[in-house]
């Protein structure tokens, strides 16, 4: 019996390491969300962090950083403050508000730089230079002078984990800015899409498409992206939006973490209340 | 070995590689190293350095855990089959390593997709084609210099 079993093991030893990799790897999977292994997680991130962080430098050694992120923090509010005048611009009933908003408008903005990036067709992510030590925390909007990139997912002492647009877990609450049309924003792997739309609704090629007032988790009127094009469903009923984002998620280097003020507080309570419920 | 320099090639896929995408398509340097190792060790420990690998790469890229070294442990034992140990030369320093990257870095990226992508609904050609061939065609592209240096080397 011991030969069978020896002889057994032997010929097949490359198949039966293969399975209990695999299980063990499907196990983890399930695992993702367990606080230790988020924990070992974000240790070793940082460390990896940081020794990109020291290539990423000496590569921008003879770059005037501050000068650069002094310049991407001004186009950053200068894009959120024009997004918001022609938010406004669409409220004509509510001329009143503008004058509110002067009071209203002061975007708190950190700056950071991407250290790493995993680009694949479906996850992508980046890690950012900067973390709970500057204030960072988990469902802060990421944005760049031209418009949203993410949301962070993960944040360690110096370094934070961005899920950006293009990735498949990425859903948000986006309305068209001109029609205050809603709808639900994800990643399909080729395309930015807002799925299942009725098609007598006002959606035209050219829209701007901002966050929605309905989203929990990002701050409103942040510019996502222009829609592109508009594709009918076979029942015909429903049509399919396809979203341009503003920002080229692949090119970008630096980005900045949106603050939420006072007032948009109340959605991480509600965020907290459902999971509370829950 | 497979080990130590396993870390500068990470380095190099999370900061230099994305800058050489096409689109959505990146190479994948982690593979060619795993393919090297591999033929050079045989079936069984490309298949465990292809989890060592892919466990290491979920930890530090923020992805989802689990999913790289899935697909990873699969392309090293994928990989495993082209070993011979009376041919190692022959499949290093030839055209044939090439071809084994693709498989390999094709099977990996089909798998990697498969398992992160629940949420969306994918076609089977969009599957194999799109984000199995096209990132296979790619990393076996850049694994050409590495097949010359390995030619040139005593």
């Amino acid at each position: 019996m011991s030969k069978f079993v020896r002889t057994f093991l032997n010929s097949f030893k490359e198949y039966i390491v293969l399975i209990l990799l695999l299980i063990l790897s499907l196990l983890i999977i399930t695992l993702n969300e367990n606080h230790k292994v988020k924990n070992v997680r974000l240790f070793s991130l940082g460390i990896f962090a940081s020794f990109n962080k020291i290539i990423l430098d000496f590569g921008n050694y003879f770059e005037d950083t501050e000068y650069v992120e002094s310049l991407l923090k001004n186009n950053a509010q200068l894009m959120l403050q024009v997004n918001e005048l022609r938010d406004y611009a669409y409220e004509f009933d509510e001329i009143k508000n503008q004058i509110e908003y002067k009071d209203k408008s002061n975007f708190e903005l950190i700056s950071a730089q991407i250290v790493s990036r995993l680009v694949s067709k479906i996850s992508g992510y980046f890690i950012i230079s900067k973390g709970s030590a500057d204030s960072i925390e988990i469902g802060l909007p990421v944005i760049t002078d031209k418009g949203l990139v993410g949301i962070i997912t993960d944040v360690s002492q110096n370094y934070s984990t961005v899920r950006t647009l293009e990735n498949s877990l990425f859903k948000v609450a986006v309305r068209d800015q001109r029609s205050n049309v809603d709808g639900i924003l994800n990643w399909d792997g080729k395309d930015l899409l807002i799925k299942n739309v009725p098609t007598t609704e006002d959606i035209d090629v050219g829209d701007r498409v901002i966050i929605s007032e309905l989203s929990t988790i990002i701050p409103p009127a942040i510019p996502v992206g222009i829609i592109s094009s508009k594709e009918s469903t076979i029942s015909g009923i429903l049509s399919n939006i396809k979203v341009k984002p503003f920002a080229d998620i692949s090119k970008i280097k630096n980005v900045l973490i949106l603050k939420k003020s006072e007032d948009l507080q109340l959605d991480s309570l509600i965020t907290k209340t459902i999971g509370v419920l829950k | 070995m497979p080990i130590l320099i396993f870390f500068p090639i990470v380095i190099l896929q999370f900061i230099f590689i994305p800058m050489i995408a096409i689109g959505s398509i990146v190479p994948n340097l982690i593979i060619i190293l795993l393919v090297y190792y591999t033929l050079s060790y045989g079936q069984l420990l490309g298949t465990i350095l292809g989890a060592f690998y892919g466990f290491i790469f979920d930890i530090i890229s923020g992805g989802i855990l689990g999913s790289a070294m899935f697909s990873i442990t699969i392309a090293g034992f994928a990989a495993g089959y082209f070993y011979n140990e009376n041919k190692i030369e022959f499949n290093i320093k030839t055209m044939f390593f090439i071809l084994i990257v693709f498989i390999s870095s094709s099977v990996n990226s089909f798998f990697y997709l498969l398992l992160t992508s629940s949420e969306i609904k994918l076609t089977t050609s969009y599957l194999v084609f799109e984000s199995g061939i096209l990132p296979g065609i790619y990393t076996s592209a850049i694994s050409i210099p590495f097949v010359i240096y390995n030619k040139n080397k005593k």
